[in-house]
């Protein structure tokens, strides 16, 4: 049987070359960009694009690609943070309940539906006025209302497999059962975990940007891409590249993540590398 | 019987089935009581939903009994301690119908074939890959096949492939649950061809579950014909082919298409549905389809009785 590469399509690369660039942000900012995000320069504030500052200035005429780059940093590991800790929680969860079922799966379900109900933006003003707003705090209030979900999904996925003969087989064949729960049916509950989890780091991404437009996000000095949003609302009319640059970069970058879990998925399945 | 590899006694599986407030059962396998003596292939029959592969399932422990005892050399499976219970899984193994869904799509062959290896031997990584990909070999496969993955091989290749997992942990006993039904008829009989001399090779015990009567003929020692649940016969081979006793082993038998013949001579057409297995059946549970059945018939409790050496029939008629 001749045996085809898999195919790498120009969207996927298109995908991989944005995430490489922003995780080069994440990791060494300064290589973008000589300015300081925060320093304070009023004499030079709501400038339009120049050869100096290729995005403008803000309003208190600090550059505004520096805060892009140097911004990229805590909205990525709010997207990664929020997907990391919903997985860890949500998927043994679901596998657990999928698979034992009965009581188990009751309590656990009824639990994650409690979860669910609380409303996000209450959970995020409560942890707003107890913790100072941080990625971390941000982390944990997306992650309390999402991870749920995960949960969910994969139970779903863990009542179908379990029946499969393949499963079964397993048992005949003496496998332990941690193995079959963590191996044989979470191997094949991979493709939904791997779309959820991308899907998830580009929803808290959006999620942490309408946070921090509605006040409750990172504060400021500190350059995040959403509250970048709430600010420059205020100044559309002075320099529109000011609006412009979080809201493409933020779509630019939740696209790309999307893209990206599509290409993973279709790469995780033996059936589709051929 | 001493030689008995795996013996029933009156074995129950039943499902408990929520409706309402009265909690019912449906009853698959309603006592059944049988043995598989060593180097024997025993034949399973009867028709669908009558509990064939729900018995086979709870041979290889994959479901509880309700009632009744399996013995595994004359020792009840349920009092096997640790050791004995480890030496039960290794031997008894199982071939399962649908080939294409036995096998984890996610893994490669080498891995599936692999798997009864996981715990329950001592051997290196090496050993056990090598003894893999002898097992992979002697049910005929190329030996490069262990690197692929199962949707990349036929329907036959991966029943194939699934007979070399069973294989894999040498075990004495195999339960072929309809392991070629879901085959094309030309590879059948490959398959067919392969669990025989593989019989021959490794000295297997087979019990062979099947609704394809000419298959049952070509494969096996003993039948065990089973409706709702019960064994109504069970006899050799030739006693069940050459002379049925009980009226459903005739309407099977009279059932079964031969070559060159528009119209089967004497075929005997049963009217009448099967009872629901959630129901208690007092008497015969072939009462309401039998062509030879009398009043008497619906209220006796029938059991298994020996009409001749090594044949039994469950009909108070006989």
């Amino acid at each position: 049987m001749l045996k085809k590469k898999s195919k790498i399509n120009f969207v996927t690369i298109f995908a991989l070359i944005i995430l490489a660039v922003v995780i080069l942000m994440v990791i060494f900012p300064s290589l973008f960009t000589s300015y300081d995000p925060l320093e304070v320069n009023m004499e030079k504030k709501l400038l339009n694009p120049c050869s100096e500052h290729i995005l403008g200035t803000d309003e208190y005429g600090r550059d505004i690609f520096c805060r892009i780059v140097y911004g990229a940093r805590s909205s990525v590991s709010v997207g990664l943070g929020t997907a990391l800790l919903s997985a860890l929680l949500g998927v043994p969860l679901g596998l657990i309940a999928g698979y034992y079922g009965g009581v188990i799966d009751n309590i656990i379900m009824r639990i994650m539906d409690a979860f669910q109900s609380f409303p996000s933006i209450l959970l995020a003003i409560l942890l707003s006025t107890i913790f100072e707003t941080s990625v971390f705090s941000l982390i944990l209030t997306i992650s309390a209302v999402s991870f749920p979900r995960f949960a969910k999904l994969v139970r779903g996925n863990v009542l179908t497999i379990k029946k499969q003969d393949y499963v079964l087989a397993a048992k005949v064949a003496g496998v332990s059962k941690p193995y079959i729960l963590f191996n044989t049916i979470l191997r094949n509950c991979m493709s939904v975990v791997v779309v959820q989890f991308s899907m998830l780091t580009a929803t808290a991404i959006l999620i942490e940007a309408g946070m921090s437009f509605l006040g409750l996000g990172l504060k400021p000095p500190a350059p995040a891409w959403g509250s970048m949003l709430f600010y420059a609302n205020k100044y559309i009319n002075s320099n529109i590249s000011y609006i412009l640059s979080p809201t493409f970069t933020i779509f630019l970058v939740v696209l790309s993540i999307n893209l990206l879990g599509d290409a993973l998925r279709d790469l995780l399945d033996p059936k589709k590398k051929n | 019987m001493n030689n008995s590899v795996i013996e029933l006694k009156n074995v129950k599986v039943y499902f408990p089935q929520n409706t309402g407030f009265k909690k019912t059962y449906l009853r698959a396998v309603d006592g059944i009581t049988f043995s598989v003596n060593k180097g024997e292939t025993v034949g399973l029959v009867g028709e669908s939903g009558c509990g064939k592969s729900t018995l086979g399932k709870a041979v290889v422990g994959l479901l509880n009994t309700k009632d009744g005892e399996i013995f595994y050399h004359g020792k009840n499976i349920n009092s096997l301690k640790k050791q004995g219970k480890n030496d039960y899984r290794k031997n008894v193994q199982m071939v399962f119908q649908d080939p294409a869904a036995s096998l984890n799509p996610r893994l490669k062959i080498i891995d599936i074939v692999m798997e009864p290896l996981l715990n329950n031997v001592k051997m290196s990584k090496q050993e056990k890959r090598e003894l893999a990909i002898k097992m992979i070999e002697t049910v005929g496969l190329p030996a490069d096949a262990a690197e692929r993955y199962p949707h990349e091989f036929s329907g036959g290749q991966q029943q194939r492939i699934g007979i070399a997992r069973s294989l894999v942990l040498s075990p004495e006993f195999i339960v072929c649950d309809e392991a070629v039904s879901a085959l094309d008829v030309s590879v059948q009989a490959q398959i067919l061809n392969l669990l025989k001399e593989l019989k021959n090779k490794y000295s297997l015990t087979y019990l062979f579950i099947s609704h394809n009567l000419s298959v049952v003929k070509h494969m096996c020692d003993r039948i065990v014909v089973m409706y709702l649940g019960r064994a109504v016969e069970i006899g050799t081979s030739e006693q069940i082919f050459e002379n049925p006793l009980h009226p459903y082993t005739k309407a099977l038998i009279s059932a079964i298409p031969i070559a060159g013949k528009k119209e089967r001579e004497n075929r005997i057409v049963l009217t009448g549905d099967l009872p629901s297995p959630a129901d208690e059946i007092k008497g015969c549970p072939f009462y309401n389809r039998c062509f030879n059945c009398d009043e008497k018939c619906g209220d006796s409790i029938c059991e298994l009785k020996e009409v001749e050496e090594g044949h039994f029939v469950s009909c108070i008629k006989i």
